[in-house]
């Protein structure tokens, strides 16, 4: 019998302890139902992190600078594409949501976007001062950003060999 | 773009041709990497055909059967002659070799490997014995293990 | 105990339906509180198996002999710390613990904050239970009709009940995987479990296999949940890509583990013989393998990607196909035993059902999943990864293939043969160097198309050292063929991944101006995927070279000796010392004291042994082993007079084995390293976290989500 009853207190609690969220509808969980823009910033994540994988493979000196290029110039293109759609997305996204609630936009979300393109804008920046030439500071030739000495006057240069870190 | 899409096929194919060569290299030199696998009356029903030839036969140790000879070497593991048998026929086993596995016993159910010789005897290279616990049928009510097939 | 284990059996079938129909309908409605009570459900099912495997583990513990499966494979006298491990020891309590992992692997994946999962999780639930939902039916309604019974002599309630419902009359009902069932009357004694189960190899195997197989069916659920919502970008390999690499963990430790159990215990110096069930645990592994490397591809240039649903399916099938030929006897093999028509039949049904459904899925959705590039070059990464794929699929098949040769000759010649260990090794070792070169190109090769300069770059250090080490093996004395070659190709693949990690942390070094130690760490912490890899194909060259060495000159010779004489072997000298017989509490030992002596070192007395165990009527010859990194010692006691004045010994010489277990556990370290959340994974999480929060504030309560 006391088998029995607790075979009864197990099924009772079982079912009452599953069943509790349909009748208690204030506690449910949400369920995120991540739209195109969760996709395309996992597309945009992605191609970060194949750029910072690409700088990585040139500085460990597995790709050669031609294939480094061709290869970032690429990705850089992929990443540009993604990003316009992000930002399309995020204004349709925005206005949607604007029209629903009262109060102007409580996003906990950071604006990705903004982000997003002054890393990029950055990134391109750095690339292209590392391969600026460099002014020699005794004569002002102009020189490669990786010599160590002046081409016209021998002078030491600053050591900046490889600034695409 | 498609003469890249041939190359690749073609490599993909000269791969997986070369697996299916290697395979049935391997199955149709018969000999050692073969072996005919029949239970003990299936065999004999065709035992003319496997003189000679490496067999591997399933059946029981019949009760009673197993002698342990004079060792081939003092101390070391006697010589066993043994019958295997199914329900419907039976064979004589010879074995010489020092690995007897620890579950041989009378009633056993055993796999010989081994070559038929014209003498009608399986000279066996390796007992098999079948792993006597694990997924084996359920016991009835009396106690007694009932046998595999349902 | 045994009554509430059989009814929090059947109360977990019920919320087990209840949860499949709960969450499918839940992510299809987006209904978040049918949703939340799958997910309470998926706890409940956790916990009612949880309560069943306790009682099990109980009534094993006290040994209650009233209960078949305890008096089936436990005895009075076992050592309690094999008593519970025999949970595993037979079908249904195997069963229940597969579908326990099963409930367990589901409950990780609910989400614990509340408020952010992906919509994938609810259909994977599903999925997941729908599997559940068969071992549970398999568990409780698969019986027989034992004529030796009476319907009276059912005295289970619902047991009872269904075969009235059946109407059978003659017989009883006597269900096939239930552990709980109990015999109409008790017997004295319990057979006891095989004394070479009564070991720890045997406690982790089984264990660690099956949260191997189980783990495969992650993987599997998301790739359905992402057909069937429609979601089939990456979101749903990033979400898996710690339980593949979970499951994979467990796979490649339980077929370690069952090898080293083989090795240790089972007396015959091997630690693999291509039998079935050893072959049913490594055919998932080699899929899952290879599904860990195409994901990479789809993952940086988004092909392969029907390919790798064809894959993760095809993966998992195995792990059920695996347990199926396991148990059903359908191939004749030292470890499967019974036959059971009805067993064989329902999880064959099983297999082909829900593989059907997979494929139909897919085949539906396979415009969802085109690439999304192209192949550019052969000569290049993504290549390689397909050759890769391609190898070890083949080798899943050719190993598939030899293992059900049996039945396929029966088919086409009514002749039954089978291969040896000779074939399998004879077609897979060209395989296996092809995957060994690869190994060693694919972590270097260029992406999309290597030109020259690239591949002397990067494989001119390796291949110089695989050339020096090729020329310089036959001056050591090694001669044979396959040894110089698999050496030179070992030699090769380390020298990659030492290249790897030196590059590595000298761009480190420089970059961040680190010491060579912490920019070493950093490295390993900061791309911990990629060098955790390495780390994993330096166990591979190790388990290479453990087994290159053992297989290939591996030596042993009978020594027979009256006591006191002398005999060599392999450079040492083994002395017959003396003998002994005495009880233990379960069996009785016969103890053969051998002295080792090599030149230059004291002698070493060890003793070989025989084990006779009472309740289980069997003799265990015990191995008794001496390590050493260069090579094993496998002593056994082969025979001895009845007087005891002469003996012999099987004394084995296994080279190089113990690189075998030490690459294993390289392998596992490489593993957790590669397991470890990379950055994306986290980044990816707080997103979501921070999307609900900012959803929560927008959303009015009663709106379904966007």
């Amino acid at each position: 019998m006391f088998l029995a009853l607790v075979i009864f207190l197990l099924t009772v609690g079982v079912g009452l302890f599953v069943t509790y969220p349909l009748l208690d509808q204030s506690r449910a969980s949400q369920v995120v139902d991540p739209s195109d823009v969760e996709s395309l910033m996992l597309r945009r994540d992605q191609i970060f992190h194949d750029i910072r994988e690409l700088e990585f493979d040139r500085q460990v000196g597995k790709l050669s600078a031609a294939d480094y290029e061709e290869l970032l110039a690429q990705l850089k293109a992929d990443a540009a594409a993604v990003l316009e759609r992000l930002e399309q997305a995020n204004g349709a996204e925005k206005a949607a949501k604007r029209g629903r609630s009262e109060t102007g936009s409580r996003r906990a979300r950071p604006s990705p976007d903004r982000n997003v393109e002054a890393r990029i804008a950055t990134a391109r920046q750095r690339l292209e001062d590392a391969r600026r030439p460099v002014a020699c500071p005794s004569c002002g030739a102009s020189n490669p950003r990786e010599a160590r000495f002046c081409m016209g006057c021998g002078a030491a240069l600053a050591a900046g060999t490889k600034g695409e870190a | 773009m498609r003469a890249r899409n041939v190359k690749i096929l073609i490599s993909l194919g000269l791969v997986i041709g070369a697996i299916a060569l290697l395979m049935v290299t391997a199955t149709t030199r018969s000999g050692y990497t073969t072996h005919y696998y029949r239970t003990a009356s299936e065999f004999l029903a065709r035992a003319p055909e496997y003189v000679d030839l490496p067999v591997r036969v399933n059946g029981k140790v019949v009760a009673g059967s197993i002698r342990r000879g004079a060792a081939a070497r003092e101390g070391g593991p006697p010589i066993i002659d043994f019958v295997l048998g199914d329900s419907a026929a039976t064979i004589p086993v010879h074995y010489e070799g020092t690995t007897v596995p620890d579950a041989f016993r009378e009633g056993a159910d055993v796999v010989v490997e081994g070559t038929y010789t014209a003498a009608g005897i399986l000279a066996a290279k390796q007992l098999l014995v079948k792993c006597p616990s694990k997924y084996e049928s359920a016991p009835t009510p009396n106690g007694q293990t009932a046998e595999g097939r349902t | 105990m045994a009554e509430l284990g059989h009814y929090a059996l059947l109360l977990a079938f019920l919320v087990c339906w209840y949860t499949v129909f709960a969450s499918f309908l839940g992510a299809r409605r987006s209904s978040p509180e049918l949703i939340a009570s799958a997910y309470r459900g998926v706890w409940a099912f956790l916990g009612l198996l949880t309560i069943a495997g306790v009682a099990l583990a109980y009534l094993l513990a006290v040994r209650d002999m009233s209960i078949e499966y305890v008096a089936r494979y436990t005895s009075s006298r076992l050592p309690i710390f094999y008593a519970i491990p025999a949970f595993w020891a037979g079908n249904a309590g195997s069963l229940l613990l597969w579908v326990w992992m099963l409930s367990a692997y589901t409950a990780l994946l609910i989400p614990r904050h509340r408020g952010t999962e992906s919509a994938l999780v609810p259909y994977a639930v599903t999925v997941l239970m729908l599997i559940g939902s068969f071992f549970m039916a398999m568990i409780i309604f698969l019986f027989q009709i034992d004529p030796t019974m009476t319907p009276r002599m059912v005295t289970d309630p619902f047991y009872g009940i269904l075969q009235a419902v059946l109407g059978i009359t003659r017989g009883g009902l006597h269900p096939m995987c239930n552990p709980f069932w109990r015999l109409p009357f008790v017997p004295e004694e319990g057979m006891g479990l095989n004394p070479q189960l009564q070991n720890p190899g045997m406690m982790f195997h089984p264990p660690a296999l099956y949260l191997g197989y189980v783990g495969m069916a992650v993987p599997f659920a998301f790739a359905m949940a992402a057909l069937l919502s429609r979601r089939v970008d990456n979101e749903w390999l990033l979400l898996t890509r710690r339980w593949t690499i979970t499951a994979w963990l467990f796979l490649s430790l339980g077929n370690l583990l069952g090898a080293w159990w083989a090795y240790v215990t089972l007396g015959w110096g091997g630690y693999w013989a291509w039998d079935p069930v050893e072959n049913a645990a490594f055919i998932p592994w080699l899929l899952s393998t290879a599904f860990l490397h195409s994901v990479m591809i789809q993952e940086k240039r988004g092909m392969l990607r029907i390919w790798n649903m064809v894959l993760v399916i095809t993966a998992w099938a195995m792990t059920i196909f695996g347990t199926y030929l396991t148990r059903s006897g359908v191939i004749s093999s030292v470890h499967a035993f019974a036959h059971n028509e009805a067993f064989n039949m329902s999880f064959l049904a099983f297999l082909l059902t829900s593989t059907a459904a997979a494929l139909y899925l897919l085949v539906t959705r396979l415009d969802l999943l085109e690439s999304e590039h192209q192949l550019d070059s052969l000569v290049s990464r993504e290549s390689a990864f397909l050759f890769n794929n391609v190898i070890f699929v083949g080798a899943a098949f050719v190993i598939l293939f030899g293992t059900m040769f049996p039945l396929i000759s029966q088919l086409f010649r009514g002749v039954q043969v089978s291969v040896g260990p000779a074939w399998f090794n004879r077609v897979l070792w060209p395989l296996w160097v092809a995957l060994l070169l690869l190994t060693g190109v694919g972590p270097l090769i260029a992406w999309r198309r290597a030109d020259a300069a690239n591949l002397r770059r990067n494989f001119f250090y390796p291949t110089a050292f695989a050339i020096l080490v090729a020329a310089g093996l036959p001056v050591a004395g090694v001669r044979d063929g396959y040894a110089v070659g698999f050496g030179a190709l070992a030699a090769f693949v380390g020298a990659t991944v030492a290249q790897e990690f030196y590059r590595g942390t000298r761009a480190r070094m420089e970059m961040a101006k680190e010491p060579a130690p912490t920019a070493l760490a950093h490295l390993i912490s900061r791309q911990n995927r990629r060098y955790g890899g390495y780390v994993v194909h330096l166990g591979i060259v190790l388990i290479v070279i453990g087994i290159v060495g053992s297989s290939l000159y591996r030596d042993e010779a009978d020594l027979t000796f009256r006591r006191g004489e002398s005999r060599s072997f392999g450079g040492a000298s083994y002395q017959f010392v003396g003998f002994r017989q005495f009880p233990e509490v379960n069996r009785d030992v016969f103890a053969a004291s051998v002295a080792i002596t090599r030149p230059g070192r004291p002698a070493r007395n060890v003793e070989v042994v025989q084990e006779d165990y009472h309740a289980e009527q069997m003799r265990w010859t015990k191995p008794t082993i001496l390590h050493s990194l260069w090579q094993d010692v496998y002593l056994t006691l082969a025979g001895f007079s009845d007087d005891a004045s002469t003996v012999t010994i099987n004394v084995k010489r296994n080279p190089l084995i113990n690189w075998l277990w030490l690459g294993g556990a390289v392998l596992i370290v490489g593993t957790a390293i590669a397991m470890w959340p990379d950055r994306r994974e986290r980044q990816h999480k707080r997103r979501l976290d921070a999307w609900a929060r900012g959803e929560r504030a927008d959303r009015a309560p009663a709106e379904a989500a966007a």
